[in-house]
């Protein structure tokens, strides 16, 4: 006669354990006694002895599964007994006692709920399609009276079936879905389903933390999630922040593929071939400083307002500062410069270069002997060499021979940034945003004034902080008396 | 100076008083008519009060078939039933002036303005605030039809009073008050006419749903005049325009149901800025308005106007007020009518969910397969309707229309708002024999 053998019940409190080794496999023969696996509670390890002499027939828990106290673990008999039959193996009685009182006012899912997904937040006991003792004792509470008469019930031989999300019953073992026991009981508590969590704990092993930090979920949320692959934010706008299906945020990838691929060609390539030859070749260093564009904006308004009819074409803030740019660089040759071939170059005349923006990447246009040009022609310069670096017509001459570099990102809010160096040029302007400052007023008060970012860049291995921040200081000496510089 | 000033007793008011005052903050309560609002003293309570009494009326006339003998021919004191109802009231207004006396709230009677941030006026005095909750309810609307002065007309307040049967009454308006008034005055022996613009009734309600209820009061000679305008009223004459005719009836009394209106007028809403408009005081899910430290609750946001929508929106604003995020769900919002049958939805109606493009089952099942219903019911061909999403089937809306379907919508709205899908109801254990076992049977059918 076949002979069942049940995880044992340790304790109290115990319900369930984890099955760490079999010391046996199929087909050994054992001894009454021996012991046939090793098992786990929360708290200790203890041994699983044989109840019987004979045959192990069948392991029907693999080492690892997460197993309710009094459910069968392996079979005992005869070779060649059959224990797969319409009879039910006689399965001993459970410990007086057992049936009804062990399971009352526990109040939690039951042992083969545990692992089982759709348990959640409707914490009621399974149908009754898995008949165990384990199962009748603790339904014990909530159908009271028929709990007794399932004591003594036949054990289940086989896994549990599958369907609808429960039969998956116990875990399968084989390390798919590593998780202690406490991770799982507190899973089965909260209807987090721990196949959707990465577990933090040894070799991935999911663990209490992980199950805690999970988002609470409705079930459609996670039918949803699933079944789509959604992914769930941490705070919901249902109930104390759970999970609803209208939460969920569909992962990047849903739209399309994650990223697109192009090789590093034409214009780009040549942008990352400089860059990079910039930073490895030069000795960077960037210096700011705003200056009060007061005169500046206070200039604009009047241009945007009598400009028409003086016959001047837009000039922006951005055409303001290259003018002082310029201007200033005539008092100071040795930003305005390059150093190539361990010769440095320090120019009279400045050919000025500005970063522009096209489709096809940075471009930097230069507008030759800048320093010839009044306001309004260095505005009108720029323009239409803008225009035709965006619309590809501008011939490769016009982008190189360039002395300074003038970049604003102003326009885009950013306040400031760190430009890199055009080379062989050894220095270059970083132009920010406007943004109001509280200047102390000669009457002590404080009120608030625009002003201009800028962030100077240069090669410290041919010019000098002190060089740097005295060109700086003229320029900003000269935006912020803008107009003494238009007569000049 | 008060952590929160609340302006109006109504059920949204007193409510949300209570819960800050637990929450140790000190709160005024400011109403400037009777303790309860419209709900307790002229809205739901007294109404339900009467119905109650003609439901019995009823079930005196018919206990002839479950084996009760009652000598003689049952007939109805209208009278009497309005001095129960009158008790009723008192009683719970009482009780939620002890309620407010016990929780240590300030009530002040008198009408309340807001007469600058943070500082409001009450019968003359001006009291400081960190917070101001206006829960003003709503008034009966009157709609611009001539001859609405007219002595016989009454609204929902006036009808209240009545101390006889009128032997006719019309009714405008087949919304859920002039619907419940004609279950109460058809059950008492009125002639009940209603006259209603839309081709429908009980907007709102699932048409399935309302197309049955309107069947049931019409067998109880309930007579409806749909898709039909109110041109004018003479005397106790009814004029009304329907598909180019002009037609007339006459009554005893005239009950004009067109609705409510919120009552945002005197409360110094202008000065403050707060957004509104004569369809109510703008909020959000969090229940505040456009200016800071400024709350609503209630019908006077026009958003929903239900008692139990206004105390939720309360207890949304308190906890927002004192730094307890919280927010308002609507999509599940429980709503009643308690006509004889009575009629309770949660969800989405057929109509929402195809307008909304869900794919989606409707399930129907008579309630007469839950015992109890047959038992004590079986007269009325009461049925519950369940939308259902079609791919998970999560409940999307649940409606009923049958005895004691009042009792159990809560529970529907609970699964839909937990987003359950059929599935997981089938592990929910549904009390035999009784009438709720019917949604279990509905959402299972398949």
């Amino acid at each position: 006669m076949p002979h069942p053998v049940l995880m044992p019940k340790k304790g109290n409190s115990v319900e369930e354990c984890v099955i760490v080794a079999w010391k046996v496999k199929e087909g050994d023969r054992v001894e009454a006694g021996q012991p046939l696996a090793e098992i786990e509670t929360d708290k200790a390890t203890f041994e699983v002895e044989a109840p019987a002499a004979g045959q192990v027939l069948k392991l029907l828990r693999a080492a690892g599964d997460l197993v309710p106290v009094l459910n069968t673990i392996a079979v005992l008999g005869e070779p060649g007994e059959s224990y797969i039959g319409e009879s039910a193996l006689p399965v001993p009685p459970l410990p007086s006692g057992e049936g009804r009182g062990e399971g009352l006012g526990k109040g939690r899912v039951e042992g083969n709920a545990l692992t089982t997904p759709t348990a959640t937040a409707v914490q009621t006991p399974p149908p009754s399609s898995q008949p165990s003792p384990t199962a009748g004792g603790k339904r014990g509470n909530a159908v009271e009276g028929r709990g007794e008469n399932r004591v003594g019930a036949s054990a289940p031989l086989h896994p549990l079936p599958l369907g609808e999300g429960r039969g998956e019953g116990v875990c399968t073992g084989t390390g798919k879905l590593a998780a202690s026991p406490r991770a799982r009981h507190l899973a089965a508590e909260t209807g987090v389903e721990l196949k959707t969590l990465k577990g933090s704990g040894p070799g991935g092993r999911i663990i209490e933390r992980d199950v805690a930090a999970a988002p609470r979920m409705s079930p459609l949320a996670r039918a949803v999630a699933a079944e789509k692959g959604w992914i769930a934010p941490n705070h919901g706008a249902g109930d104390a922040g759970r999970v609803q299906a209208g939460d969920l945020v569909a992962p990047a990838t849903a739209a399309g593929p994650e990223f697109e691929e192009f090789p590093l060609s034409g214009v780009r390539k040549r942008i990352a071939e400089r860059m990079m030859a910039s930073l490895q070749g030069s000795a960077q260093l960037t210096l700011s400083a705003t200056a009060n564009a007061t005169a500046l904006l206070k200039l604009r308004a009047g241009i945007k307002e009598r400009g028409k009819e003086l016959g001047l074409g837009a000039i922006s803030i951005n055409d303001m500062v290259n003018f002082a740019v310029v201007r200033t660089l005539l008092r100071h040759p040795g930003i305005n410069g390059t150093l190539s071939g361990g010769v440095v170059r320090k120019y009279r005349t400045v050919h000025l270069a500005f970063a522009c923006n096209t489709d096809k990447g940075l471009l930097v246009p230069v507008i030759p002997a800048a320093e010839r040009l009044a306001l309004s022609a260095l505005a009108e310069a720029a323009r239409q060499l803008a225009e035709a670096a965006r619309t590809g017509a501008i011939e490769p001459d016009r982008l190189q021979g360039g002395t300074f570099t003038v970049s604003n990102l102003g326009q885009l809010g950013i306040t400031s940034f760190t430009p890199v160096l055009n080379p062989p040029q050894v220095a270059i302007l970083g132009v920010g945003g406007i943004e109001p400052r509280p200047v102390r007023q000669a009457n002590g008060e404080v009120a608030f004034e625009d002003h201009l970012h800028l962030s100077l860049t240069i090669d410290h291995q041919v010019v000098d902080g002190w060089t740097a921040g005295l060109f700086l200081k003229d320029l900003k000496a000269a935006i912020e008396d803008f107009e003494l510089l238009l007569v000049n | 100076m008060h952590d929160l000033i609340v302006i109006g007793a109504g059920p949204g008011g007193y409510e949300a008083a209570l819960h800050a005052a637990r929450l140790g903050k000190s709160v005024l309560l400011a109403e400037k008519q009777y303790l309860g609002g419209t709900c307790l003293n002229v809205g739901c309570i007294p109404t339900k009060s009467l119905l109650h009494a003609a439901h019995l009326f009823e079930l005196a006339q018919q206990a002839g078939e479950a084996g009760v003998v009652i000598q003689g021919k049952p007939s109805f004191d209208m009278a009497v039933a309005a001095r129960r109802k009158n008790q009723v009231v008192g009683q719970l207004t009482r009780g939620v002036g002890s309620l407010l006396q016990s929780a240590k709230v300030e009530v002040v009677m008198g009408a309340a303005r807001l007469v600058a941030p943070g500082k409001v006026e009450v019968a003359g005095k001006t009291y400081e605030t960190r917070n101001v909750l206006i829960a003003t309810g709503s008034r009966p609307a009157r709609p611009p039809i001539p001859g609405l002065d007219s002595p016989s007309v009454r609204d929902s307040t006036g009808i209240l009073e009545l101390e006889s049967i009128p032997p006719r009454l019309a009714i405008i308006g087949a919304g859920v008050i002039g619907l419940e008034f004609a279950s109460l005055f058809a059950s008492v022996g009125s002639k009940v006419h209603v006259v209603e613009m839309l081709d429908r009734v009980a907007p709102g309600a699932d048409l399935e749903v309302a197309a049955a209820l309107q069947k049931m009061l019409k067998k109880r000679g309930v007579e409806f005049s749909l898709a039909a305008k109110v041109k004018r009223i003479a005397g106790g004459t009814l004029h009304y325009e329907r598909g180019g005719q002009e037609l007339s009836l006459e009554a005893d009394c005239i009950l004009s149901a067109t609705g409510r209106a919120p009552v945002v007028q005197g409360l110094g809403l202008e000065d403050l800025k707060v957004d509104f408009s004569p369809k109510g005081i703008r909020s959000d899910e969090r229940s505040r308005t456009n200016v800071p430290g400024v709350w609503a609750c209630g019908d006077v946001t026009g958003r929903c106007l239900l008692a139990h929508a206004a105390v939720r929106e309360g207890q949304v604003a308190v906890n927002n007020m004192f730094g307890q995020p919280d927010r308002m769900s609507y999509r599940a919002m429980p709503c009643v009518i308690y006509t004889h049958p009575e009629v309770a939805w949660a969800g989405l109606t057929e109509e929402e969910a195809r307008e909304r493009g869900i794919e989606f089952t409707a399930e129907r099942k008579p309630l007469r397969v839950a015992g109890r219903y047959l038992i004590e019911c079986d007269k009325e061909p009461g049925f519950c309707k369940v939308i259902m999403g079609a791919r998970h089937r999560e409940v999307l809306g649940v409606h009923i229309i049958g005895a004691r379907c009042s009792e159990m919508i809560w529970g529907a709205a609970a699964l839909i708002e937990a987003e359950l899908r059929a599935p997981d109801i089938a592990k929910i254990i549904f009390p035999h024999p009784t009438v709720s076992e019917a949604i279990k049977d509905t959402l299972l059918a398949h």
